[in-house]
């Protein structure tokens, strides 16, 4: 009799234990949820303009998942030791995640690999050499690559003089871009003729696509960086009011600036390739707070289009260019 | 399978039979405690959930009323400027001759927050004037807009599109606006010839967005805007329905009737609120995440739960304190009980407890002393009874007696007196016939009156007739019961204390009768008698008179009865000195044959 009072009393006694840890439980999950998450963004250039859209993704991203952003740019486009010390500034920061769009394809391979064993590293646009598959938060830039090759040739240039500008082929997403669209111009009769600028500000652009579009024979010039593009739109439209020839002069390129839409509406650039930046911002903040926690999450592709003056306008395209501002 | 059952349920039941109180007390008690409280528990946390979710939808109701309010409100605003525009401006004036561009800056103006521009289009998609002033970019055609075909085709109407990027004009800073446009088919004066054109209002997205943007519909709830078809026209997380990362129910939402629905999408269950906005047909959704509603309920449970189990926990204990309080006491006393069934005589019966058992506990006392003063009260009696027989057995063959019997009869035969000494003889081996009946103590009155006889016999003829004697007997009273052996003693003693100083006219009177269905037998002398207090200490105290007789005197007589029959009956003594002595045996008048058939003989 007084054995078995005392199994019921432990019975009892650990039941009542039991809802309490319940209790307990409960309100700490609660507080686990509220939890704050400090996550970095490094870009790879100071311009922050064509990072508009990202941003918003990013910023929606944020305000959904308790993130505190901080974005940083470099002081100099596609600097890779800046970018190095970057990262081991934003750990010294006490950052939960770092997303970081690395400069170069072979140069930040190492800084980030030996970050990434401190904090969890979400890579965007581009990748690095390594040997673990680092997944890349991007589109398919060698697809990319290729709608623009057909674009291209769909506007009839399959015989004539094509620019390409080999710049930033050290970033992985441009050398991607460039495979995809040289695979295109291989099955075409199109002379390629490869250039590359010495300088990487706008104004170096500006006028050294000025030059380049004056004193060469070309139909058609492609880059597959956005600042480029502008570059080159801008020499265009200053030259076709002198010479009205260079008005034929067909410019293809990547990104989606509110200055290459003008460009594209005034037909100054025949076609630009796009990708849903917005995507890329929005699931970069969201893998990386998975993977703070450990979770994983599925692959998501990021669409991508080639947009014209014809097809701009369109339901999806508009939404795709010109995200709500807010 | 049913008699598994039946056997298994009886098994329960006999179980619950033989368990103690305080495993009965303890047990149901917390049983019942625990059914209260999980039946108020769960009565109360149902109770809150439906307070909690008709709380909940009619705040998210009043909530989607205010927003519609001020959505209508706006709308309406720009409906005005839209009336403004067309009355006051365009309907008044021939666009030919005069500009209307100073009215339609005023409009602008007044309504700069939340207007992008005011245009007025021919049939052509011309513009006839704009404000802000624009320069039209040449990509564009405004004819093959959807507003403007819209428009046209319904005349009589105003007509909200879908948000859009604004594409009419050429932005110096590039800068590209999303707009909702109101557009509206209009009567233009031009050259005094009437023809049709389209009046546009580009409404700035942002002064929608802002009026939904801040609803706050629970933790997670928010508020969208669809249209007629069922296109999204703001949504918080709009960019992201856009880019396919997210989607929405908003096709099904746009057939939901005005009130709440609860919709089960992407696995989440909800709680959908539905407005419709005037005019426009839009319709406010508000969406609350059931879960919003049912964590509330969980943390709630949890600590009702907890609270639950508490409770049941500290019942429980008080339930076993309360019950061993009850029962113990019982116990203890059956443990007592248990005591004397097994025989041990010394119990101290324990008394404690609530009243009613402290009053068994005084009960079972008193009764268990009273039983031990009655078992040694059996023990005294029956002891004196063995005594009592054993005597009477001794005066069956009194020694002496006989002694002087058989000599008296030697004497007879010495003097040839044959006859007399036949019935001498005759006379004495009926006396033992008697006095011996096969050991039995109980004889007929019969018998008994038939030994008395056979003892005067022989007495008086030893007496030499010193006295007569006589026997009256009640024929009823016969073949009643008797003790054995009860009248001789008494004579005996009427002959030596009476007869012997007689001088020959001693009487002895036997007499049965029955009264009231009792029996009596006197025996009767006329002898020295003696005064009625001496007469009344003779059955009391010791006498010292007894000893000359036979050794079994009226004492014997009257303790034999009593022993026999009770205290009521037994020996009566009426004596008056010189006059005689009444000596009356009271017994029960009970048929001797029916006694001997009911087994009462020993």
């Amino acid at each position: 009799m007084k054995k078995k009072k005392k199994q019921t009393f432990i019975i009892l006694l650990l039941l009542v234990i039991l809802s309490f840890l319940l209790l307990l439980n409960d309100t700490l999950g609660h507080e686990n949820d509220k939890r704050t998450y400090n996550i970095s963004i490094i870009t790879t250039g100071k311009n922050s303009e064509s990072l508009m859209i990202m941003k918003q993704g990013i910023d929606q991203a944020a305000s959904e998942m308790n993130v505190d952003i901080s974005f940083v740019t470099l002081s100099e486009d596609n600097n890779a030791v800046e970018q190095t010390e970057l990262i081991t500034r934003e750990i010294k920061n006490k950052a939960d995640a770092i997303i970081i769009s690395p400069v170069d394809y072979e140069k930040m391979a190492e800084p980030i690999e030996s970050a990434m064993k401190i904090v969890p590293i979400i890579l965007i646009e581009s990748t690095v050499k390594s040997h673990n598959a680092l997944q890349s938060i991007s589109c398919d830039n060698y697809k990319l690559g290729v709608s623009l090759g057909e674009e291209m040739i769909r506007n009839g240039k399959t015989n004539s003089d094509v620019a390409i500008i080999k710049n930033n082929l050290e970033n992985s997403s441009v050398k991607e871009r460039y495979d995809g669209f040289m695979s295109v111009m291989k099955n075409t009769k199109n002379k390629c003729v490869f250039w590359e600028f010495s300088g990487d500000t706008q104004l170096i652009y500006h006028n050294e696509a000025k030059a380049f579009l004056e004193y060469n024979d070309i139909d058609a010039v492609v880059t597959f960086d956005s600042d480029i593009l502008e570059g080159f739109a801008q020499a265009k439209k200053d030259l076709s009011s002198v010479n009205k020839e260079k008005k034929s002069i067909q410019i293809y390129g990547t990104g989606s600036t509110s200055k290459i839409i003008s460009f594209l509406e005034d037909k100054v650039i025949s076609a630009t390739a796009i990708q849903n930046e917005f995507n890329i911002g929005y699931l970069a903040v969201k893998s990386a707070v998975y993977k703070i926690n450990r979770k994983s999450m599925e692959n998501s592709n990021i669409s991508s289009t080639v947009i014209n003056i014809k097809n701009m306008y369109s339901d999806e395209n508009q939404k795709l260019l010109f995200p709500f501002v807010r | 399978m049913q008699n598994l059952i039946k056997s298994k349920i009886q098994k329960i039941i006999k179980r619950c039979r033989d368990t103690s109180i305080q495993h009965i007390i303890s047990v149901s008690f917390t049983v019942i405690s625990v059914v209260g409280m999980v039946t108020v528990g769960g009565a109360l946390s149902l109770r809150f959930i439906n307070s909690t979710e008709y709380m909940v939808s009619e705040n998210n109701k009043s909530m989607l009323d205010q927003v519609n309010l001020n959505l209508d409100s706006y709308l309406r605003n720009m409906m005005k400027v839209s009336d403004a525009t067309y009355y006051s401006a365009i309907k008044k004036k021939d666009l030919a001759i005069e500009s209307i561009d100073k009215e339609m800056n005023l409009l602008y103006e007044t309504n700069k927050d939340s207007l992008i521009s005011i245009c007025v289009f021919s049939e052509d998609g011309d513009v006839l004037s704009a404000s802000p002033l624009g320069q039209l970019k040449g990509s564009v055609n405004p004819s093959k807009s959807e507003w403007f075909s819209k428009a046209l085709t319904k005349k009589e109407n105003l007509h909200f599109s879908t948000p859009h990027v604004q594409n009419l004009f050429v932005d110096p800073d590039y800068k590209y606006r999303w707009v909702v446009s109101l557009s509206r088919a209009v009567e233009i004066t031009n050259n005094k010839k009437a023809t049709s054109g389209v009046l546009l209002v580009d409404i700035n997205f942002s002064g929608i967005e802002q009026i939904c943007k801040n609803v706050n519909v629970g933790k997670s709830g928010y508020v969208y805007l669809v249209d007629r078809e069922g296109e999204i026209i703001y949504h918080p997380r709009q960019q992201l329905i856009y880019s396919d990362l997210i989607e929405e129910n908003n096709k099904e939402a746009s057939n939901y009737e005005d009130g709440n629905h609860t919709e089960t999408f992407q696995g989440e269950k909800r709680l959908v609120t539905i407005k419709t906005v005037g005019y426009t047909g839009w319709k406010i959704v508000g969406v609350m995440p059931m879960a919003d509603i049912t964590s509330d309920y969980e943390q709630i449970s949890t600590f009702a739960i907890f609270i639950m189990v508490f409770a049941i926990f500290i019942l429980v204990f008080l339930n076993m304190f309360v019950s061993s309080r009850i029962a113990n006491p019982i116990k203890s006393l059956e443990k007592c009980v248990k005591k004397l069934e097994n025989g041990v005589k010394d119990v101290n019966i324990s008394i404690s407890g609530s009243y009613e058992v402290q009053h068994l506990g005084t009960a079972i006392r008193s009764m268990v002393n009273q039983m031990h003063t009655l078992m040694d009260n059996i023990m005294t009696e029956q002891e004196s009874k063995r005594k009592s027989e054993l005597d009477a057995l001794q005066a069956q063959i009194n020694p002496h007696f006989l002694y002087n019997t058989l000599d008296s009869i030697i004497w007879m035969i010495e003097n040839e007196n044959y006859d007399g000494a036949i019935i001498m003889v005759t006379a004495l081996a009926r006396l033992f016939r008697i006095s011996l009946s096969k050991g039995k103590n109980i004889i007929t009155v019969r018998d008994e009156i038939e030994h008395a006889r056979n003892y005067l016999t022989i007495q008086n003829i030893r007496y030499k007739n010193k006295f007569t004697y006589s026997i009256e007997t009640d024929e009823k009273t016969l073949d009643f019961a008797s003790i054995k052996l009860i009248v001789q003693p008494l004579i005996e003693n009427a002959i030596y204390h009476g007869m012997e100083f007689m001088g020959g006219d001693g009487e002895i009177l036997v007499k049965t009768y029955s009264k009231e269905n009792d029996l009596y037998i006197d025996v009767i002398d006329n002898g020295l008698g003696m005064l009625q207090e001496i007469a009344d200490t003779l059955l009391t105290s010791e006498s010292k008179i007894e000893k000359k007789s036979s050794g079994i005197g009226l004492k014997n007589v009257n303790e034999r009865i009593q022993l026999y029959f009770g205290k009521n009956y037994g020996v009566e003594i009426y004596s008056e000195p010189d006059e005689g002595t009444t000596i009356s045996i009271h017994m029960p008048g009970v048929d001797f044959y029916e006694m001997k058939k009911k087994g009462e003989l020993r």
